[in-house]
């Protein structure tokens, strides 16, 4: 809170503010950010500042602009949380210290104009004083009327001229709406303007002028010193919920007018009689009227304003972009005065919400494992949960056989696995014969149990990476696998060799391609980390990349990344060769060997399985995409509505999730541990996927809140990245592993109940007969989807009955279709709940 | 494209995976504001297909290669082919391109002449042509601000008061260049 100074403010009477020699205290009542005024047509010359109403020492209210150029960074806090949080006009009191009576130590000093500016930086205030030239501070009672041109298809800006009594006007200010703190968060309900008037309208008596639909008059009858009296303390709520208290002098007949939409017009109508503005509305609800869609974290609310302001970026109100975003220290370039990068308020205001409504759920979510953990209340009911999912959408019924079953305790609770624990698998089941060729007796079920569970330590990482990645078998002794290490280094080095020592090969179009695109992305794949900085060594001899690529030089492990990729193109040369993305896959492998041969082969053996995402036509990350939705829509149906609305379960935004093992979305020891948990396979192949189901579940209701279009979608999915807690994504998984296990499983029972084939047969290559079998309920499961309620089953139904029935609405009681199951989401859960 | 939209050429880039997506207001400098969405796809043409995705909407689209790359100019054919039968616009022959040699901060390495390029755009009904360099930042803004605005003229002359809140849709298919192409 921008507290005002105290020192040396005799107070006056139990006024807020006091006057310091000739620097007056003033209350700040209203304030809107992003108020510009254009000095000419040239975008350089536009003047951002705050338009805002303050209560001078006289008690009049002052109409004032100053330029956010003259406003130090207090005052600046103080202008923003004011227009996050405006004063009621007529409630403020000072003994009322919870309401939003912000003080603001602006100084009203006397020149010819009476500017408004800041006390702290006068000096640099008449420096810049073509920019301070256009600030001005008028009495309301000045002013005779306002011009109010809301925006319009052609003006994409709105604009308030302010005419004075002395028959002058002001420069217009052009409401950036867009980029304004209130529309940032989502507060602003009308744009600029027409906030201002409505605000104005409690405080003084305005109406439209009869010949000019733009023009509003203040009312000159009162006086022209309008004031407010202090003394009048009603509560703020008082002061909503009744019509303006006496300097407002309400007709009684519209007190009784209806509450009408509010149009650019009828904002100000309704606001004068009496109706309640939303705005107030807001203050009434929250003291600390923060938009009610962030209601669900009501008690942050609070706390989010403050940490707002708190930023580094909150303070210097004028970019609002969020941390998370990660644009920093941008160069000014010739292209800036063309143009300004911008993010859509949406996403702004979506990656907002989400600091606050995911911490919150991390806790929910610790809660949620800990009782499933403790077992005490683990019944949890997956039906409830579904139920109340799609709640608010209104038609459905609640399956009756609300079946209440146990999840299983989350094992994702263990201290990564030590050194002392791996051995521990080799100890001999039977202690009279020692286990002398040191194989492995535990058995892989075991290692990929603590590996799931915690991870593996650092020191570790490179013994058990290669039981998980396969280059050891379960089984083998010592021997055996030094026999492993020693023949695949030579193989590696002959790979190698083949393309190396090739004259031909190396001159051929294609590897002139390759060798190319690998070194483009080598040279720019995690060059942040120390292991892939450029060598001093390099840097200098390597000054073709420096010059050719705009990239920096290369260094001894880029060169060796090179190497690998190469070779690895050769060796799978006819199938997938070098694909992008396979260098970021490489980067972690390489960073636990550092050991060409062994990286070689650790890399190889992951692509084996990663090789259907590479694939030319793309079906192996079609699959993975198409199955990632239909977890969606069975374990979150609200969240796959809206993203099917958004035009975006095609689940495009986690593309880049799923195809590279989110490495660009973790740090580079997340990627280590989340890949080595995705190795053991421990609950499933396709783990991979319920860490994205998590994450998407963990955002659901701020995409659903925020997001509209596919765009808005895919934006704010990417930029995920770095905010993700790999810790809780992981548990999430778990969690959201055994949900969507026990709802396949019912909807799977329902199905059959039903006599409906048992899960929608997708794939292309399916026998005649299931699709047979299947075609006939699935059409009119279609139409029951189209209907675009969610799915959910069901009334006790009759065996055989049609599902058919269920399209057919019936009254006010809708029927809800059977979500489908299709084989790959059957095949996931093959396992239970756990093998 | 990171070039235009923050006006940066990093050396911290990635290799784009799938599509980028960034947006930004360019003022046309005669009264006229648009609110543009570039995307910017994979580069290799092993996620071509990706595109359809992407594709779709799109208002306008610039083709970028490497100066230094014949291969790289040679494909235009094909991703312009590729975009057309994608989008399936009313009228293929007007479709807004622009087509971007980049790098030619390169011009010892250079592979296409310009006078090569610009008979290939020529051919194709006479597609703008820009030489650009993002690493200087060289010709960037002309490109970007040319493709906007012939969308824009596209878009008024198809229905003017249908699409106006629509935004503007550039698709950048920064294929064998995308480490400093846009």
């Amino acid at each position: 809170m921008g507290g005002a100074p105290v020192e040396n403010t005799p107070p006056s009477e139990g006024s807020d503010y006091c006057i310091v020699s000739e620097v007056a205290r003033v209350r700040l009542l209203y304030s809107r950010s992003k108020v510009y005024v254009y000095r000419s047509a040239d975008k350089k010359d536009r003047i951002s500042g705050f338009i805002c109403v303050v209560q001078g020492p006289d008690d009049q209210y002052y109409i004032a602009w100053t330029p956010e150029a003259l406003l130090s960074e207090h005052d600046r806090e103080s202008h923003v949380q004011v227009e996050l949080c405006p004063t009621p006009c007529a409630g403020p009191s000072s003994s009322d210290s919870p309401a939003p009576s912000l003080q603001a130590s602006l100084a009203l000093f006397s020149d010819d104009d009476c500017a408004l500016v800041s006390t702290g930086p006068l000096n640099r205030a008449r420096s810049i004083s073509a920019v301070a030239s256009y600030a001005f501070c008028k009495p309301v009672g000045e002013v005779l009327s306002l011009l109010i041109h809301p925006p319009s298809l052609t003006r994409w800006y709105g604009s308030l001229i302010l005419n004075l009594a002395d028959g002058s006007s002001l420069a217009p200010m052009w409401f950036h709406d867009d980029e304004s703190a209130s529309s940032m968060l989502g507060m602003a309900r009308h744009w600029g303007g027409d906030d201002l008037l409505v605000w104005l309208s409690h405080a003084v008596e305005i109406d439209r002028a009869p010949d000019d639909p733009h023009r509003y008059e203040i009312k000159r009858s009162k006086t022209a010193h309008i004031s407010l009296s202090r003394n009048q303390t009603p509560a703020a709520s008082t002061v909503i919920q009744r019509p303006p208290p006496p300097p407002a002098t309400a007709q009684p007949a519209e007190l009784a007018s209806a509450k009408s939409a509010p149009g650019a017009g009828d904002i100000l109508d309704s606001a004068l009689s009496g109706n309640i503005d939303p705005l107030m509305d807001q203050v009434k609800e929250l003291q600390w009227g923060i938009l009610e869609r962030f209601s669900r974290i009501t008690q942050t609310v609070r706390d989010a304003a403050t940490s707002f302001i708190d930023t580094p970026v909150g303070r210097h109100v004028a970019p609002f972009i969020p941390p998370s975003l990660g644009i920093r220290g941008r160069t000014p370039s010739a292209s800036e005065s063309l143009v300004k990068e911008y993010e859509g308020a949406r996403i702004y205001l979506a990656k907002w919400a989400a600091q606050h409504i995911i911490s919150q759920q991390h806790e929910e979510g610790e809660r949620e494992s800990r009782l499933a953990a403790g077992g005490a209340d683990g019944h949890t009911s997956v039906w409830e949960e579904w139920v109340t999912e799609n709640g608010d959408l209104g038609a459905f019924e609640v399956v009756s056989t609300d079946r209440p079953s146990a999840l299983p305790r989350p094992i994702r609770t263990q201290p990564p696995l030590t050194a002392e624990r791996w051995f521990a698998f080799f100890e001999p089941s039977d202690s009279s014969t020692p286990n002398t060729e040191f194989r492995l007796t535990a058995g892989p079920d075991a290692v990929r149990r603590a590996v799931f569970a915690g991870g593996i330590e650092e020191d570790m990482r490179p013994l058990v990476w290669k039981y998980l990645l396969g280059i050891y078998p379960w089984t083998s002794s010592d021997a055996e696998r030094q026999a492993i290490d020693k023949a695949k280094a030579d193989e590696y080095w002959i790979l190698k060799d083949r393309w190396l020592s090739d004259p031909e090969l190396k001159a051929s179009a294609d590897f002139a391609e390759q060798s190319c695109r690998i070194e483009k992305d080598v040279l720019r794949t995690d060059r942040t980390l120390p292991l892939f900085a450029t060598d001093a060594a390099l840097d200098g001899s390597d000054e073709a990349n420096v010059s050719e690529h705009g990239l920096p030089g290369s260094s001894a492990s880029l060169e060796k990344m090179k190497d690998i990729l190469m070779t690895y193109h050769f060796y799978d040369q006819g199938e997938l060769g070098y694909v992008q993305g396979m260098s970021d896959l490489l980067a972690p492998v390489y960073s636990v060997y550092q050991d060409e041969p062994t990286t070689f082969w650790a890399f190889a053996k992951f692509m084996e399985r990663m090789r259907t995402h590479f694939l030319r036509d793309q079906s192996g990350m079609q699959d993975e995409l198409d199955t990632l939705a239909q977890l969606v829509e069975i374990a979150s149906p609200q969240l796959f509505r809206h993203l099917e609305q958004c035009d975006a379960a095609n689940m495009f935004c986690c593309y880049r999730w799923l195809l590279i093992w989110f490495k660009r979305e973790f740090g580079f020891e997340d990627i280590l541990r989340l890949w080595e948990v995705l190795w053991t396979d421990y609950l499933t192949d396709r783990f991979l996927l319920f860490v994205a189901l998590a994450i998407l579940q963990r955002h659901s209701d701020v995409i659903v809140d925020h997001l509209r279009s596919p765009e808005e979608v895919l934006k704010y999915v990417q930029d995920l990245g770095g905010s993700i807690d790999l810790n809780d994504a992981l548990k999430g998984a778990e969690m959201s592993y055994y949900k969507t296990l026990l709802r396949v499983d019912a909807v799977e029972r329902i199905r059959a109940e039903r006599s409906l084939p048992p899960f929608a047969d997708n794939t292309p290559e399916a026998d005649p007969q299931s699709l047979a079998a299947s075609e006939a309920p699935l059409i009119t499961l279609d139409d029951a989807d189209s209907d675009s309620e969610v799915s959910i089953c069901h009334t006790p139904q009759l065996p055989g009955s049609s599902e058919g029935d269920h399209s057919v609405p019936d009254g006010q009681h809708q029927e809800i279709a059977l979500p489908q199951v299709s084989k790959a989401v059957h095949e996931i859960f093959a396992r239970g709940f756990r093998p | 494209m990171h070039q235009y939209v923050r006006g940066t050429f990093s050396t911290q880039y990635k290799a784009t995976i799938g599509a980028d997506f960034m947006k930004k207001v360019v003022d046309l400098g005669d009264g006229r504001v648009a609110d543009v969405s570039c995307w910017d796809t994979a580069g290799q043409e092993r996620f071509q297909s990706l595109g359809v995705a992407f594709y779709r909407g799109a208002d306008c689209c610039i083709l970028c290669f490497d100066v230094t790359s014949v291969r790289s100019f040679e494909n235009l054919e094909s991703w312009r082919d590729e975009f057309l039968i994608q989008v399936g616009p009313r009228d293929p022959e007007s479709f807004p391109f622009v087509v971007v040699g980049n790098k030619v901060d390169m011009e010892g390495k250079r592979a296409v002449s310009q006078k090569r390029a610009m008979e290939w755009c020529a051919s194709k009904g006479n597609i703008p042509y820009f030489e650009t360099s993002a690493k200087k930042n060289t010709n960037v803004d002309a490109a970007f601000r040319t493709v906007v605005i012939n969308a824009m003229d596209q878009e008024t002359e198809a229905d003017i008061a249908n699409d106006f809140p629509d935004p503007i849709r550039l698709s950048t298919d920064d294929h064998d260049s995308q480490d400093c192409a846009c």
